[in-house]
């Protein structure tokens, strides 16, 4: 075993060791996300009973509904989850840009969409429909987009 | 605090675990990069690009032959940076394409922390090599506050934003309920444990406790390891109920909380008992580089008649394992007795065992046993004065350098 370290520590190290770590304490404790600097913030926020959501839909030629099949759109797309949560705060050309990328993706995978809808919902974790949360409790409509509306 | 905390930091520490930890992070980063999927990424429309921090240099996803030359890049250059090869070039070449890797999935509207731990670990490691200047046994110390920062930040985090609520409400369940809903089948341990108020409550303790306590691994090293197999099993279960993989997060902490050469130097002990007592001889161990130390050895092996001692030079690889890891300041600061049994004497306390291996040295054994306080003082004065006794003697003057002598032997 060699040891390190006889030799005295420079100040240039000794600068650089202090500015990372007040970098990284700093992020830690605001609470600061300049990734890769962040504030680790992992389910920090009490979760309660009531739960909210956006749920996309497609609406087919005959206005027939079915939930958006996120899981079956290319790897590209992962993030779409992430997207529809932050929807309703894009200008509507902003959304029918991203309602537009999500029907091209879904005509590749042989899904055919109208026109995409959006809706909040509201439901109880304690309402169990077996090992399932039970139908949400309330269903509103937010906006349609693709397939020309926005 | 800063004084004592930048003491410990700047402390020199073993090249070997410096070298280990090299090798884990970038071979992690190497592994990472291969097999993390980010060519997949390639083809995502503008439309849902969510760019982070330094990524919002770039208009939209990269192209898929970008990503993958910097992936083929990382790779190698990790590699090379992991067998201690390449310098600055590889080392510098596999954190900066990580970076960009990594932010790659943090550009998809969420921050993603797996990659985080491991890129901010490998800073030190990275800047060692880069500064190249003086002892880098600070790249480990810094690496592991990184690590125990993290999940102690975690932790505050919870407190800041839910407080006790985190603990005490039904928060846990919650999360439980939602993940398992979320998840293509139901999660039956995920639901187990959420229809358990009291479960819940107790592992929702045992996590936040878990992230709060985690500097106590820099105060108390030996705690370490304990606070990597507690990150473990954290991330295992959040895996095996939430479906959120950790993997990377959790072999950072393995990697860089766990002094592995010293587990290595204990398993060769365990496999080997004593190893390098042969018969019932002891080993005693000596500084080669010092004259005064030959010399003194020399009479000892002299009065030695009956062979009952072993000599090895403090500079044999083989005295690592004798010792059991002992710093190395510790090491280089004293002879040492290794006893057939395995029992380690340093300094003055080793008179009284050696005394009594050797013939007549019984009284010398008594008296040295009696007055241990004396017989420390008097191996450190002749310690402290070897060079000066080397011209006495007429041996080679100690080349050691005698402040540091000093320090570890007073």
């Amino acid at each position: 075993v060699e040891a390190t370290g006889e030799v005295a520590v420079p100040r240039s190290v000794r600068t650089f060791v202090r500015v990372f770590l007040v970098a990284f304490v700093v992020a830690g404790l605001l609470g600061i996300e300049a990734w890769p600097l962040t504030g680790f913030r992992l389910f920090a926020n009490v979760r309660t009973d009531r739960q909210e959501a956006m749920q996309a839909v497609v609406v087919g030629r005959d206005g027939s509904e079915s939930a958006l099949p996120f899981w079956r759109l290319p790897p590209a797309y992962r993030g779409s989850v992430q997207v529809l949560k932050g929807l309703d705060g894009l200008p509507a050309a902003g959304r029918a840009r991203v309602c537009s990328a999500w029907t091209d993706a879904l005509g590749e995978v042989g899904v055919e969409a109208a026109s995409i809808r959006v809706y909040r919902l509201s439901w109880l974790l304690s309402e169990r429909d077996g090992d399932r949360a039970a139908d949400a409790r309330d269903r509103e409509v937010l906006f349609d987009c693709g397939g020309g509306s926005a | 605090v800063i004084a004592r905390l930048e003491g410990w930091v700047f402390a020199p520490g073993p090249r070997a675990r410096l070298a280990f930890v090299r090798a884990g992070l970038f071979g992690l980063i190497a592994v990472r990069a291969a097999t993390g999927g980010f060519a997949d990424l390639a083809g995502q429309p503008d439309a849902l690009w969510r760019p982070r921090s330094f990524m919002h240099l770039l208009p939209s996803m990269p192209p898929r032959p970008v990503i993958v030359g910097v992936q083929v890049t990382v790779v190698l250059a990790a590699f090379v940076a992991a067998a201690g090869r390449g310098g600055r070039v590889a080392t510098s070449l596999a954190w900066v394409g990580a970076a960009f890797l990594f932010a790659l999935p943090n550009s998809l509207g969420k921050v993603v922390h797996n990659d985080v731990l491991l890129l901010l670990a490998t800073v030190p490691i990275v800047a060692a090599t880069l500064l190249r200047k003086g002892g880098d046994g600070w790249a480990v110390r810094t690496a592991m506050v990184v690590v125990a920062g993290a999940y102690f930040f975690a932790g505050v985090a919870k407190l800041t934003h839910a407080g006790p609520a985190w603990v005490l409400s039904d928060n846990l369940r919650w999360v439980l309920y939602a993940s398992s809903d979320a998840q293509g089948q139901a999660n039956s341990l995920a639901l187990f444990i959420a229809d358990r108020p009291m479960l819940a409550h107790l592992l929702a303790a045992a996590t936040l406790g878990l992230e709060l306590a985690f500097p106590l691994a820099l105060i108390r090293p030996r705690l370490a390891p304990m606070f990597a197999v507690g990150a473990v099993a954290l991330h295992a279960g959040i895996r095996a109920t939430m479906g959120l993989d950790y993997s990377v997060q959790a072999l950072v902490v393995v990697v860089v909380m766990v002094d592995w050469p010293a587990v290595a130097r204990a398993a060769v002990r365990v496999r080997v008992p004593y190893a390098g007592v042969v018969g019932e001889r002891a080993v005693l161990l000596y500084d080669e580089d010092c004259g005064f130390c030959r010399w003194a050895m020399s009479k000892l092996l002299a009065w030695d008649r009956r062979e009952a001692l072993r000599p090895m030079a403090l500079q044999d690889p083989e005295a690592d394992v004798l010792l059991d890891g002992m710093p190395e300041d510790r090491k280089m600061g004293s002879w040492h007795l290794v006893t057939a049994d395995g029992a380690i004497s340093s300094g003055g306390d080793a008179a009284a065992p050696l005394a009594r291996l050797l013939p007549g040295g019984a009284p010398i054994a008594f008296v040295a046993r009696t007055f241990p306080g004396l017989t420390r003082a008097a191996y450190g004065l002749v310690s402290r004065n070897r060079t000066r006794l080397a011209g006495v003697v007429g041996e080679q003057a100690c080349r050691v350098d005698p402040k540091r002598v000093r320090a570890t032997t007073d």
